[in-house]
């Protein structure tokens, strides 16, 4: 009895223990600053080489909501410092409350200090804390990123409205899935090259426009790459969402082909230290427009030229890629390494390290198979 | 050293030793206290609050016994006459509003006064034979006892019989002619059904079984009568279906009956706290109903009813937690809506005990996991807010509460004001003055719409505990205590058991046919075993399909 008397005893000890913590780790939400976006630019000054931009969302405050369109949704604040978190902790002395990057929705980083610094050194804070998140978009930028922070978009926040940009992959080719600091870190840890997608800052918008090729062997950026090639490394990886094929028949009339359904695959081959690789493309789809004003001709040879046609201008998208990242760049930005693992697992340990040589030595071929299910609502004379 | 010394007089260490040491051993105190009161037996002699005494053939002897223990009340009548045949002096006592008068008259007082001898072998003037003779030609009631034990008798009288006392005889004849105000029979308003019968229990006993008889001609409906309440013993029924009913069971309900002690029970409530198995426990281990087909359609799964004279609650053991989220409806209607209306209680149920806890978690420990937009959105609504989050929705769930006991407790029509303003209260004027956020108010309202969805009152009640429970342990540790306060409700309920049936049955995977009335109330035909969480004797309820 007694010893069961002890136990409770120590049970009730350690209920109570628990509430001695407090209110542990509480805070309440209007006693934070949200950072929504962060912006990297490089500064002349050799003490404090980064300046960094924060974006900081304003809430609003209650009865003014009606007001709110008027007023800045955002605050930016840049300082310049040499060290990341000591910027993000000297904002502290400018804010009322604590920054807070949960919801940090975008990280926009200047062209020219991609290609001076290391992004593992840019980024290493970010990384290693653990309260941001792994799914901030991360985009270059031409213009200084914070110059494109600070666009004024009618009732949006610049950094959330590049994260939403992204949500329109389903719909052009000419964009890149988002990447996001959780690839960019398993990108850099293995030392692979990979592409981020590029913004500009147009008057009062901000617009995708195609992307720089990060090389895995010093995270720097070394090269650039147009719409047209986001469009044929898009065909190449697979990995777009659906959108657009613009291409021309012989008399120069344009026609647009309307990607509803597409699929790659790389078929890697490896024989005698010569490296091949053989990609193919299927792809079905709609003709969504017609320049050549033959809509009423809807005979089965009429479309199969089309297809032919299609396919010709998917593999000089691919191929004029290929020959910029191959012979320019030389980075495999494609993942043409992971087919290859899967197939030679071996040879790829020994290859591993050289691999961006490897890559641009290999010869491709392509092989594009394009569907037309439909070519839309027409009605026949 | 100096530190040390330093450390210890300092007033908040000492503070924190006090509440550290003083509140578990208040508890402990506390809970051994409440133990010791309930295990303790009584020392004292049985209590006889009528004197017996024994009946002599003289009437006049034993109408004065009669008066001196019922005393001078003046509901009581006694009434002196001659029998009409033999001039022998007789008396009727009875009390005046529990007797039907016109029964009274025409079946008792009429023929006693205008017997007269008939031709039979019979001698009236030995005293053995008069009252055969009474019993057999004379009297014109059917419920007629002969009592000699003066107690009985005496409880008898004061239950609303009729004692009629006969000169010579040291016996008394109990006629039953009660009749008193009761009150119609009603739809019981505290489970309204929008199909199922309109009937509910009522205050009078017979009445009560007489209704669940009515439902089934089945020979194994059995009432066992008990007497509860020393001073005032009150009738109690115990009913099961006997082919049914588990015997282990029916002997622990007989048995925790037997073992009541108190001198009066006014409603089932008291009955139901005086059985149930943890009197510590915040969740009702005893389902009480005003639905005669409800307690039906329970014994007929093999638990039992206890009905109680004068209160038109019966309690149904043993319960489980599923119970208190049934409503007699989702049999009564098809299976596809009322499936999903089951689980949409289980969601209402979730809701009313946790949605505050979570607001108060998010707005104070996880704001990363709001999505951005309302994040900023209750971000701006709590700006100028002067409270943290917990007293907000304290606040609100406190006034609620109020607001939901005062309308209980008025009259209709005032109630219905009281809302009205309470409302306009909260809903505007707290918001205005900003005192609250409009997201506080939106989650308090939809957690108390949440809680009124659920179909047993008791269980709504041990829900509206739990909430702020909740609210409590969100504040100090967000969803890590919100959890660890699910998880303790868990290890609770699972331990907890009612008449020896697991508190979560079927949730412990205990039977595999039982989970088709669980979450889900699937099609009648493929329910063709009783719950075996009670262990019926007869397990098949049908045979084919």
């Amino acid at each position: 009895m007694a010893k069961q008397k002890m136990k409770r005893n120590i049970f009730a000890g350690l209920i109570v223990l628990l509430f001695l913590s407090g209110c542990w780790d509480s805070s309440d939400i209007e006693d934070m600053s949200f950072v929504i976006g962060f912006g990297f630019d490089s500064s002349e000054n050799e003490e404090t080489p980064i300046k960094h931009t924060t974006q900081i969302a304003v809430t609003k405050k209650k009865g003014e909501q009606a007001g709110a369109q008027q007023g800045k949704m955002y605050q930016d604040i840049t300082l310049e410092g040499n060290s990341l978190h000591d910027i993000l902790r000297s904002i502290s002395l400018q804010l009322p409350y604590p920054v807070y990057t949960d919801h940090l929705a975008s990280i926009v980083i200047n062209q020219e200090t991609a290609e001076r610094y290391d992004l593992s050194i840019l980024l290493d804070q970010i990384l290693r804390d653990n309260v941001t998140r792994l799914s901030p978009v991360v985009v270059l930028s031409k213009q200084q990123a914070s110059d494109v922070l600070g666009t004024n978009i009618e009732g949006e926040i610049p950094s959330s409205y590049i994260g939403n940009i992204f949500d329109n992959e389903t719909s052009t080719m000419k964009m890149l899935p988002p990447v996001r600091v959780g690839d960019i870190a398993a990108n850099i840890s293995s030392h692979v090259s990979f592409v981020l997608p590029n913004v500009t800052k147009e008057k009062n918008t901000i617009l995708v426009h195609g992307a720089g090729v990060i090389s895995g062997k010093n995270n720097k950026l070394v090269g650039y790459l147009t719409d047209d090639e986001v469009q044929g490394i898009n065909w190449v990886t697979g990995k777009g969402k659906g959108g657009l094929l613009n291409f021309k028949d012989e008399k120069d009339n344009t026609i647009i082909y309307e990607v509803q359904h597409y699929k790659t695959k790389v078929e890697p081959l490896y024989k005698d230290g010569r490296l091949a690789f053989r990609v193919k493309v299927t792809s079905q789809g709609w003709i969504s427009e017609d320049w050549s004003q033959s809509s009423n001709n809807l005979s089965e040879r009429y479309v199969q030229k089309l297809e032919h046609l299609a396919e010709k201008k998917v593999v000089k998208l691919m191929e004029d890629t290929m020959k910029k990242l191959q012979n320019e760049y030389q980075s495999d930005v494609i993942e043409f390494h992971d087919s290859f693992r899967i197939s030679y697992p071996r040879d790829y340990q020994e290859m591993k390290k050289d691999w961006d040589k490897y890559f641009a030595d290999a010869d491709v071929t392509y092989d594009a198979k394009i569907k037309i299910i439909n070519t839309g609502d027409m009605v026949k004379d | 050293m100096g530190n040390i010394l330093e450390f210890l007089i300092r007033t908040d260490v000492w503070m924190g030793t006090i509440v550290v040491v003083l509140v578990p051993v208040g508890f402990t105190v506390l809970s051994n206290k409440l133990k010791e009161l309930r295990k303790k037996t009584h020392k004292r002699k049985e209590q006889h609050f009528i004197q017996n005494f024994t009946l002599s053939p003289k009437i006049s002897a034993n109408v004065e016994q009669i008066k001196a223990i019922v005393g001078d009340s003046s509901d009581i009548i006694f009434r002196q006459f001659k029998l009409g045949m033999d001039n022998r002096s007789c008396s009727i006592v009875y009390i005046d509003g529990l007797v039907d008068q016109h029964l009274l008259q025409q079946s008792i007082l009429h023929p006693l006064l205008n017997t007269k001898q008939v031709k039979s072998g019979l001698n009236f003037f030995k005293t053995e034979s008069i009252k055969d003779f009474l019993m057999l030609h004379t009297i014109e009631v059917s419920d007629v006892k002969v009592v000699k034990e003066t107690d009985k008798m005496v409880r008898q009288l004061l239950s609303g019989s009729v004692l009629l006392l006969v000169d010579g005889l040291a016996e008394v004849f109990v006629l039953s002619v009660k009749k008193w105000i009761l009150r119609g029979m009603e739809e019981p308003i505290t489970e309204t059904l929008v199909r199922g019968p309109r009937m509910g229990f009522i205050e009078n006993l017979r009445d009560n079984t007489a209704m669940l008889r009515r439902m089934t001609t089945d020979p194994n409906l059995t009432f066992t009568d008990f007497e509860v309440g020393e001073r005032t013993k009150r009738q109690l029924t115990v009913t099961y279906l006997k082919d049914i009913a588990n015997e282990k069971l029916l002997e622990e309900v007989k048995e925790r009956i037997n073992n009541l002690d108190i001198d009066h029970a006014a409603e089932t409530g008291y009955i139901e706290q005086l059985i149930e198995d943890d009197y510590l426990s915040i969740f009702p281990q005893v389902q009480s109903t005003e639905r005669p087909d409800r307690v039906m359609a329970a014994i007929l799964e093999g638990r039992i009813a206890i009905l109680l004279d004068g209160t038109p609650y019966a309690l149904i053991v043993p319960t489980t937690f599923s119970m208190m989220l049934q409503s007699p409806e989702d049999y009564y209607e098809r299976w596809i809506p009322m499936s999903l209306i089951r689980m949409l209680r289980y969601v209402a149920a979730f809701l009313s005990v946790f949605l505050p806890s979570f607001y108060i978690a998010f707005v104070s420990f996880h704001q990363g996991l709001i999505p951005t937009d309302l994040a900023l959105a209750i971000a701006g609504t709590r700006i100028g807010v002067p409270f943290p989050t917990i007293i907000e929705a304290l606040l609100m769930e406190v006034s609620i509460e109020l607001l939901r006991e005062a309308g209980l407790r008025l009259p209709r029509p005032v109630g219905q004001t009281v809302g009205l303003v309470g409302a306009l209260i909260i809903g505007e004027a707290a918001v205005q003055a900003g005192l609250v956020s409009p997201i506080m108010v939106i989650v308090v309202a939809a957690t108390a719409i949440a809680s009124f969805v659920s179909p047993q009152y008791g269980a709504g009640i041990a829900l509206r505990v739990l909430r702020f429970l909740a609210m409590f342990s969100a504040a100090f540790l967000g969803l890590y205590g919100i959890s660890l306060f699910f998880l303790a409700i868990c290890v609770h309920t699972v331990k907890l058991r009612s008449f020896g049936v697991p508190y979560i049955t079927p949730g412990t995977l205990y039977s595999k046919d039982d989970w088709k009335d669980f979450f889900l109330r699937m099609p009648l035909f493929t329910m063709r075993k009783r719950p075996t969480e009670y262990f019926p004797k007869d397990q098949v309820r049908r045979k084919k399909y």
